[in-house]
């Protein structure tokens, strides 16, 4: 947090100091900053780069030092006019070998404008590079020159490929009109080599000729999609059109595809169509199949005038003919009207029932009418009970006003009114005390179904009071299963106070005869405050340990589950022989869940062990879990390696690539992981082959055997980075790849050619006869002058370890 | 205690008490109550950016569908009581986040050029570089207009010196607000902190003293401008009344959070730097927090920029409450692994859980005909796509809010490879009224944000 002022001292402070310290040294730094900034007056400071002229950034861009090129690459980007001198020594360092100042002059020559004309060939040639930002910031910085570089757009086109003709028209686009010569060229491509090509094509002739209704329409016609929604854009943009523009438009809302549909629908509800021929529109968009379509008829509603109550009527008849998602968009259209649409309320519960309806999307909508609705809902759950959760969620939603009359419902004979007023008070934010304490009187409503929604809403909506506490607790011996098993969730948010009246309920729910109150009871149980669980579970043991072979399933589950709570603390014997038994379990989800809480709790036992390796099988989740859990056991496993081994050749990829995790923690024999690994490089699918490389990697001058196989990686488009990793980390190469290390010596690539030198250093002596290729390769970088430092300082490097230097 | 007199309100109006100063939140008092139109316009634009660190899981992210009407993915599922008043941007570069010839430190430079765009010298000495940052530069040009031309917030203690990622200064991992391309602005990782710059007011000594006593007495901020408050609500409507009493309703419920928050985490964030009290143990309840400081700070108009780091780049954080042990940054690296891709995806969505938690309360604030996140853009992402390839392209990035209703929201929009991310900050300067002539590595403004 800062004000104006700030700024004013933090920049004064900050550049005074660098620029001491890097005159001075740092101590003088300290003491002219606490003067400076105790005089309380403005000094001048720049930073050195800053000082220079533009001959001298103009020299540093040309230097064999690296820091010095791309600073002066910056300060010439920060720099608001440019010389001619200084724009051509940024088109020439468009070819430097680094990055940042190669992208760094691309910036500062778009910035640049028409004064980068001399560029202009380099950076039409960059639209042809091969990295995408450099054809993006080349295409940017001709559009910025603007019509100097029309020309020799023009004369390049016919070399250009499909993603170079790409940038040359959006570099069109950006000059404008000026780029008419560019024209044919652009309509020619209209429609084809690429839809993607025709579509910025389209983009550029629309701002090349940017009234030219006629071409729009043509444009609005053509082949692809991406084009036509292109010309349909434009000709909603004009600010008069004509009548065959619209018209145009008005059928362009029959298209196929739905990109230029949802143009002409956009076109039209911002036009000056009369009112019922909007109206049918939007009635016709929001039966559309695409749901982008739908929606932006739902949003365009208001827009066009269209929140009215007749509108709204003509959708309620829709409402009955509509089918599956139509109906939603119908729904929500309604809910954006708002509370005009309430009296079609009637026609709008009807619909409740159907499949395709999402009950959220329309308690909204019915929330969104208002208060005016709240009677007629009432009475539409009588006639209907199956409305209930909708009417509740709307209720809650309307708040304050629903407030009475839901209150009222609590006091209803009727069932159906009561668990409205339940769910509908329950889920309320905010609810003031007075409303809570008289909802928690309903736990002790006649109906379960009433006392059980109470239950499950008050633990749902987190609402505490002592009062309430006390109820629900109550509750939790209620007569009735389902209210028993809704309340013990309340235990986790009062344990801390109710410490002992917990216990005891807890205790109970864990040996009742519900088998829902028994999972219940364990989700709580995992659940309490983490100052409690240790105690609790602890002291509970036996019991849950008995649940762990309880007769229902999810019993046994949730029993297993709650085990890894125990993370950290000592593990009695008992736990070890109940999850060996649970990994044997006749059910796969038991043993699943017991193998998780395995790796949880970092068991390593023997017997866990044997179990684990019974699980090796056709269940997918099981051996997922099981692969992850053996990588714990490490060497010990070491009798599964050839069971994993086979798994490296499962169908599916992520088993291959976790049974390559488990193999590289439980084989000892490195020889045979290791070529194992170098197996697995041919996997067919790439994340399974990055895995396999990493592993070889950590296993650093171990896996040197992979060298020639990563080697032939580093050549690959797609796996280059993933070689690379690995060849970093191994750092070392065997005798045997010195051919192929010296071969290497001549390739182009500049990867391959780091790693020849590299690793032919680490090999030392024994490489000699690489010595007059890298002698070579020295005498070349230091020729070049401009050459990476870095680069020939592995060079020589690489000569010196050979000669034993 | 001051007495409020004038019937005529001003935006400046505050209450005041002993080294208090409550800042009101909009009134249709001090808008004109005449007409809506004048209502609407008088209410200003507000502009956020939340930092996550790590990417995400992308294909857990990105709708399968562009336009309108997309099914959100997993991670965006929190997001469906906002999905209307969302921007799901695809496609976005931050080019100087990646490499570009300096090797490895993905995490630091990740968080330097969210929002300036610019390459950060790769250092972890005392001459750092990176670029003025979006935030920053619209505080220069309106910052004038309100009481704290920014605010910066986060939940990580962050350093400015010493190496954090690969040869790069801690500066660029744990800042991403810089007010020049030296100067990296810091955080605030203090609810408490915040809350009484925010609430302070009068002289030093005012405020000292104000502080001590209404810590010593347990006192709330609203005992000492109870007088002004009485005064206020005789004199406005009951729309207004309504409001200012939910508003202070709100301070209050803060400010009891902010106290009984306080706890003594174990110092186990960064040995550097203790925790001080004013802390919450609990993350998520951190994050809220600050989340509503900043609501705070925009409703009363006493800031209209602000920044959040919801952790630091590069952060390895576990989070066990939500059922993740494991370390965030070390899932990030999931190598495919469906179990690791669950877990990350998981925390994905915790963040985004938070993120849904302040567009709620910015939706819940009426001002005039529109709500508060309607007069307001909230840019959330990160500089790394997917955390596993630690790319810079494609990045997962929300626009939240209409920024006045001029951004066209619900919606996934999907913009062509290497468009720059400061071609959005443009856009978004340009609605806060402080346009700029470039930011970053900038080359426009973003078309296709309002249909």
């Amino acid at each position: 947090m800062q004000t104006h002022l700030r700024f004013w001292w933090v920049e004064l402070f900050s550049k005074t100091s660098h620029w001491v310290k890097t005159a001075r040294g740092p101590r003088w730094g300290l003491i002219v900053c606490a003067l400076t900034c105790n005089a309380g007056f403005p000094v001048l400071v720049r930073a050195q780069v800053s000082e220079l002229s533009v001959k001298q950034l103009i020299e540093s861009l040309e230097s064999d030092d690296l820091d010095k090129r791309r600073d002066a690459a910056y300060e010439l980007t920060s720099r608001e006019a440019h010389e001619r001198a200084a724009i051509v020594a940024m088109a020439k360092a468009l070819s430097d070998s680094d990055n940042q100042v190669r992208f760094q002059c691309l910036l500062a020559l778009a910035r640049a404008g028409e004064d980068s004309e001399p560029a202009i060939d380099q950076l039409i040639k960059l639209l042809s590079d091969r990295d995408d930002q450099v054809r993006f910031r080349a295409a940017d910085a001709l559009g910025k020159i603007g019509p100097a570089a029309v020309p020799k757009l023009v004369d390049a086109w016919s070399r250009f490929s499909n993603s170079a003709a790409k940038e040359a028209a959006r570099a069109a686009a950006a000059i404008g009109p000026a780029a008419i010569q560019l024209l044919p060229l652009l309509e020619k491509a209209l429609d084809g080599p690429s839809e993607d090509l025709g579509g910025i094509c389209a983009e550029a002739i629309v701002a090349i000729i940017p009234t030219d209704q006629a071409a729009m329409i043509d444009i609005a016609g053509r082949k692809f999609a991406a084009v036509r929604a292109v010309g349909v854009t434009a000709l909603g943009n004009l600010q008069h059109p004509s009548a065959t523009a619209t018209e145009k438009l008005k059928a362009a809302i029959a298209d196929s595809a739905p990109a230029v549909r949802e143009a002409a629908f956009v076109a039209l509800a911002k036009s000056v169509l009369p009112a019922d021929e909007k109206a049918s529109f939007v009635r016709k968009a929001l039966r559309d199949d695409s749901s982008s379509m739908r929606t932006v008829a739902v949003v365009v509603l208001k827009r066009a005038g269209l929140a009215t109550p007749e509108f709204a009527k003509s959708l309620a008849q829709d409402l009955r003919i509509a089918h599956s998602e139509e109906l939603n968009s119908i729904v929500r259209a309604l809910g954006a009207i708002g509370s005009v649409a309430a009296p079609v309320l009637p026609e709008l519960l009807v619909v409740a029932d159907h499949d395709a309806v999402d009950r959220d999307l329309l308690a909204h909508t019915i929330a969104n009418f208002g208060s005016t609705c709240i009677p007629a809902l009432l009475d539409a759950i009588q006639a209907d009970p199956k409305l209930e959760r909708v009417a509740a969620q709307a209720l809650s939603q309307i708040g304050e006003p629903a407030v009475s009359p839901l209150m009222k419902g609590l006091s209803s004979s009727s069932e159906i009114a009561r668990l409205v007023s339940v769910r509908g008070l329950g889920s309320m934010p905010n609810l003031n005390p007075s409303a809570i304490d008289r909802l928690s009187l309903c736990l002790g409503d006649e109906l379960a179904s009433v006392r059980t929604a109470t239950a499950e809403t008050l633990v749902a909506g987190k609402l505490r009071t002592p009062e309430l506490d006390e109820r629900l607790l109550q509750s939790m011996s209620d007569p009735d299963a389902a209210v028993r098993a809704a309340a013990i969730l309340a235990i986790p948010a009062m344990a801390a106070e109710r410490k002992s009246d917990c216990t005891q309920a807890i205790d109970r729910a864990l040996d009742d005869s519900s088998e829902q109150v028994r999972i219940n009871a364990l989700v709580a149980l995992g659940q309490l405050p983490k100052s409690l669980l240790p105690e609790s579970l602890s002291s509970r043991l036996a019991t849950v340990l008995k649940l762990a072979q309880d007769d229902a399933v999810l019993v046994r589950c949730e029993a297993i589950r709650v085990l890894a709570a125990l993370k950290g603390s000592a593990q009695p014997e008992p736990i070890i022989d109940a999850l060996v038994a649970a990994l044997a379990d006749e059910n796969e989800l038991v043993r699943t869940h017991a193998t998780t809480t395995v790796a949880t709790l970092e068991l390593t036992d023997e017997r866990i062990l044997t179990a684990l390796s019974q699980n090796l099988t056709d269940n997918m989740d099981l051996l997922r879990a099981t692969l992850t859990t053996v990588v714990g056991f490490g060497h010990r496993a070491e009798g599964l390696s050839s069971t994993v081994a086979k798994l490296v050749g499962h169908q599916q990829v992520d088993i291959r690539a976790s049974a390559i995790d488990a193999l590289t923690a439980i084989q000892p024999d490195k020889t045979q992981l290791v070529q194992q690994l170098i197996e697995a490089l041919d996997d067919a699918d790439a994340e399974v082959r990055r895995v396999s490389a990493q592993h070889l990697g950590e296993l650093g001058a171990d896996a040197q055997a992979a060298v020639p196989k990563l080697f032939s990686m580093l050549k690959s488009e797609q796996d280059s980075d993933i070689a690379s990793g690995a060849l970093r980390e191994i750092d070392a190469a065997p005798i045997e790849a010195i051919p192929l290390l010296i071969e290497s010596l001549g390739s182009e690539d500049r990867r391959v050619n780091f790693y020849s030198v590299s690793l032919l250093g680490k090999i030392g002596p024994p490489a000699r006869e690489a010595l007059p290729q890298l002698e070579k390769l020295l005498e070349a970088s230091s020729s070049s002058g401009r050459s990476s430092d870095f680069r020939r300082r592995f060079v020589v490097e690489a000569i010196a370890a050979i000669k034993g230097q | 205690m001051s007495k409020f007199l004038s019937s005529n309100l001003s935006r400046r109006t505050v209450l005041r008490g002993l080294g208090v100063s409550l800042a009101l939140p909009w009134l249709e008092a001090t808008s004109g109550l005449a007409r809506a139109s004048a209502v609407v316009a008088d209410a200003p634009t507000r502009m956020a950016f939340i930092f996550v660190p790590n990417g995400v899981h992308l294909s857990q992210w990105t709708p399968n569908t562009e336009g309108y009407g997309f099914k959100l993915p997993f991670i965006l599922e929190p997001l469906a009581s906002v999905q209307d008043d969302i921007l799901v941007v695809s496609g976005l570069t931050h080019d100087k986040g990646r490499a570009n010839g300096d090797g490895p430190g993905d995490h630091a430079r990740s968080a330097s050029v969210f929002l300036t765009g610019a390459q950060p010298r790769k250092t972890d000495g005392e001459n750092i570089r990176s670029g003025i940052s979006v935030d920053q530069a619209a505080a220069k040009l309106i910052g004038h207009k309100t009481r704290f031309s920014s605010l910066e917030l986060g939940t990580d203690p962050g350093r400015n010196a010493g190496g954090c990622d690969s040869g790069y200064s801690c500066a660029y991992s744990s800042n991403i607000s810089w007010s020049s391309e030296s100067t990296p602005v810091g955080k605030e990782v203090n609810p408490r902190l915040v809350f009484e710059r925010l609430f302070a007011g009068g002289t030093t000594q005012d405020v000292d003293r104000g502080q001590q006593q209404r810590i010593g007495l347990q006192k709330s901020v609203l005992d000492y401008i109870a007088e002004d408050a009485k005064q206020l609500q005789k004199k406005l409507g009951r729309n207004d009344n309504r409001k200012i009493e939910e508003y202070l309703a709100g301070v209050r419920e803060v400010e009891r959070r902010v106290g009984l928050g306080v706890a003594s985490r174990p110092l186990d964030v960064d040995g550097d730097y203790p925790v001080p009290d004013g802390i919450p143990k609990d993350y998520r309840e951190h994050i809220r927090l600050m989340c509503d400081m900043m609501v705070l700070a925009f409703q009363t108009d006493s800031t209209r920029v602000s920044t959040m780091m919801f952790a630091n780049a590069g952060d390895n954080k576990n989070y066990r409450a939500i059922g993740v042990p494991d370390g965030h940054h070390d899932l990030s690296h999931h190598r495919e692994d469906p179990v690791k891709l669950e877990k990350i995806s998981k925390i994905n969505r915790f963040h985004v859980e938070q993120l849904s938690y302040l567009l709620g309360k910015m939706k819940s604030i009426r001002e005039g005909e529109r709500t508060l996140l309607d007069n307001s853009m909230i840019c959330y992402g990160s500089a790394i796509s997917d955390g596993n390839r630690h790319n810079n392209e494609n990045l997962p990035i929300i626009l939240a809010g209409s920024g006045g209703g001029t951004i066209s929201t619900g919606r996934h929009v999907r913009y062509s490879t290497e468009t720059p991310m400061c071609n959005l900050f443009m856009s978004m300067l340009d609605r806060m009224g402080a346009e700029v002539p470039f930011i970053g590595d900038s080359t426009g403004r973003l078309p296709k944000l309002s249909i």
